[in-house]
């Protein structure tokens, strides 16, 4: 079995930060995309499972080279840099075309991408991979059962611990959640790092001018966060330590209640909070 | 008449689900950034006391599609996509959680429309109507816009969603759609829910949380409140030292980071390492010997008072309630 790994190289977001004076994204180091460490691990178990090979993917520009070499050492058997100049402020659908380009080319059984991805966010990936390809798909997997006869059950996570399960057939694309796995330490020189070593990341130049993509959404600038203001809340009026609150997000929350009597009494009233707040 | 926003609007056993009246403001809401009119999708059967609750919100249209739950979000989208081809709807909004941005998604893929995801705001500029989305979990704003032909699509963040009613009910107008059905390259096999027992902090609806004032001996009225209200247990530093609950439950800023409905704090004082792990709670109920303690500052409601007498009390009173429904 085929397995393509979609890669993606985001800032670090554990220190990336808003920078006021340029009004642009600072203190940018890029890393792999943290759920994509769970996407590349779901491909090497399946490996382990059912043979095959894994094949690491990521639009990036030449910085995407030291993803693509862990991915290496971590045991995948090819990685793919794909990469053109223009697709610089491309949005999630161009990319997706490139990947889907490369897709035809690479040939595969199954794709595997985060469900969500660290930076934008915007969980588009796999449904529109899945609507080029014209195959199943699925997103938020947080359980997987791959069995011998191409058929697949996904258990999907929703919130407050509701789950649903899915059954499709390969080929398929499917979104991958965080915690599916526990990812892999690879030692440093042990039999599959040095494998890696030997192994060569290759680079694909993307030919733009063949994809119908127009750009379908346009970044225009960043600024800093702020929170919505409130319906009914005047911001010209308040006062300094108002607009802090409202910072923070307390303005306007209710003002706590304390009580102090007899433990009957006590009860009733933690037992109509609870009603009033599961309403 | 007037383009359309329309609000896709969750619905569970019949009611509205958690967020689907924010969601109905929403759409009031954008509609009056952009001068157009408010609409509500819903799927599945629906009741008539969540038809009359939707009345509060200023809805034009409703379009029921009627069908029997549950959809896959494949079927969702495909029913939406050929709706929408036919009304022309200005924007689509949904609520960005896991099944509403799938169907965002999968929606704007077939229809090969810009969908801008975890949006905060929308704004209107020169006419363009632009939106302001989270980037980074929170950490800068990106100010977007449609370059593709309407209709815009967009997924709400779910903390800038609020519960605001008109001032007078209006009479939404009820439009029948059908489900479109045919051959589902993905197939739902059921739906269901994760144990109490293995249900993860973070994902829980009720958690309790025990505390210093907790001994080892009461853990077990702790359990039965905990089973009786269908929470899930956790607990500060000092109650892991203690051997009262797993390393796993802990709650703060070393363990897991609550947003939960509620949080009942149980012997609880309030350290500022435990508060930053409940700060997204909505409702926090604090029970502590001591008026100081800080933890009242944030919660909702306090009790004074001692926790081995008004525990047993609660479970008496949970138990005897429930006693009487059925």
């Amino acid at each position: 079995m085929r397995t393509v790994v979609c890669l993606k190289l985001i800032a670090d977001p554990d220190i990336v930060e808003f920078d006021v004076t340029t009004e642009e994204l600072g203190n940018i180091h890029t890393v792999l995309d943290p759920v994509d460490q769970y996407v590349l691990e779901e491909g090497l178990v399946l490996r382990e499972k059912l043979g095959g090979e894994v094949i690491a993917v990521s639009v990036a520009p030449g910085a995407g080279d030291d993803i693509l070499r862990d991915a290496l050492l971590y045991g995948a058997d090819r990685a793919i840099r794909l990469w053109h100049d223009d697709l610089r402020c491309a949005d999630t659908w161009m990319v997706s075309q490139v990947i889907r380009e490369s897709l035809d080319n690479i040939g595969f059984d199954l794709v595997l991408c985060g469900a969500r991805s660290r930076d934008a966010g915007s969980a588009l990936m796999v449904p529109a991979l899945a609507h080029h390809l014209n195959i199943a798909s699925a997103t938020g997997i947080i359980d997987l059962e791959v069995g011998s006869d191409r058929k697949i059950i996904a258990h999907k996570k929703l919130t407050k611990g509701e789950r649903e399960t899915y059954s499709l057939e390969l080929p398929a694309v499917l979104g991958i959640e965080e915690g599916i796995n526990e990812p892999r330490y690879v030692a440093p020189f042990s039999r599959i790092y040095r494998e890696g070593l030997r192994k060569k990341v290759e680079f694909l130049e993307v030919d733009i001018t063949g994809l119908k993509g127009r750009q379908l959404v346009q970044n225009l600038r960043f600024t800093q966060f702020r929170p919505r203001v409130k319906v009914g809340i005047d911001i010209s009026a308040l006062s300094m330590q108002e607009k802090l609150k409202m910072m923070r997000g307390e303005l306007g929350r209710e003002k706590e209640e304390l009580f102090e009597g007899s433990p009957e009494e006590a009860a009733r009233k933690v037992l109509d909070k609870l009603r009033e707040a599961l309403k | 008449m007037l383009p359309e926003v329309w609000s896709f609007l969750e619905i569970e056993n019949g009611d509205l689900h958690d967020n689907a009246c924010k969601m109905a403001a929403e759409a009031r809401r954008a509609a009056r950034i952009f001068n157009i009119a408010a609409c509500g999708v819903i799927f599945g059967p629906c009741s008539s006391g969540a038809l009359e609750e939707l009345k509060w919100y200023g809805l034009h249209k409703i379009y029921l599609f009627p069908g029997e739950p549950p959809f896959s979000p494949e079927i969702i989208a495909r029913s939406i996509h050929s709706a929408t081809e036919r009304l022309n709807p200005q924007f689509i909004l949904f609520e960005n959680n896991p099944s509403g941005s799938e169907v965002a998604a999968r929606v704007a893929a077939s229809l090969e429309r810009g969908l801008i995801s975890v949006c905060v705001e929308f704004e209107s500029e020169d006419g363009e109507p632009l939106a302001r989305k989270a980037v980074y979990e929170g950490k800068a704003h990106a100010v977007c816009s449609w370059a593709a032909p309407p209709p815009y699509l967009a997924t709400i963040d779910s903390s800038a969603l609020e519960d605001v009613k008109e001032k007078g009910r209006t009479e939404p107008e009820i439009v029948h759609e059908e489900v479109e059905s045919g051959e589902c390259l993905t197939g739902l096999l059921r739906k269901w829910e994760v144990g109490l027992s293995e249900l993860d902090l973070s994902e829980a609806r009720i958690v309790i949380g025990v505390g210093k004032g907790v001994g080892a001996e009461f853990m077990e009225a702790i359990d039965r409140l905990a089973r009786s209200i269908k929470g899930v247990i956790g607990g500060s530093r000092i109650a892991v030292y203690n051997g009262l609950i797993p390393l796993e439950r802990q709650v703060g800023t070393t363990g897991k980071w609550l947003n939960s409905d509620v949080y009942i704090a149980i012997g609880i004082s309030g350290a500022p390492q435990h508060v930053m792990g409940i700060k997204e709670v909505k409702n926090i109920i604090a029970i502590n010997l001591t008026k100081e303690a800080p933890i009242f500052r944030y919660a909702k409601l306090g009790i004074i008072g001692d926790l081995y007498e008004v525990v047993p009390e609660l479970i008496n009173l949970i138990e005897a309630s429930s006693e009487e429904k059925p």
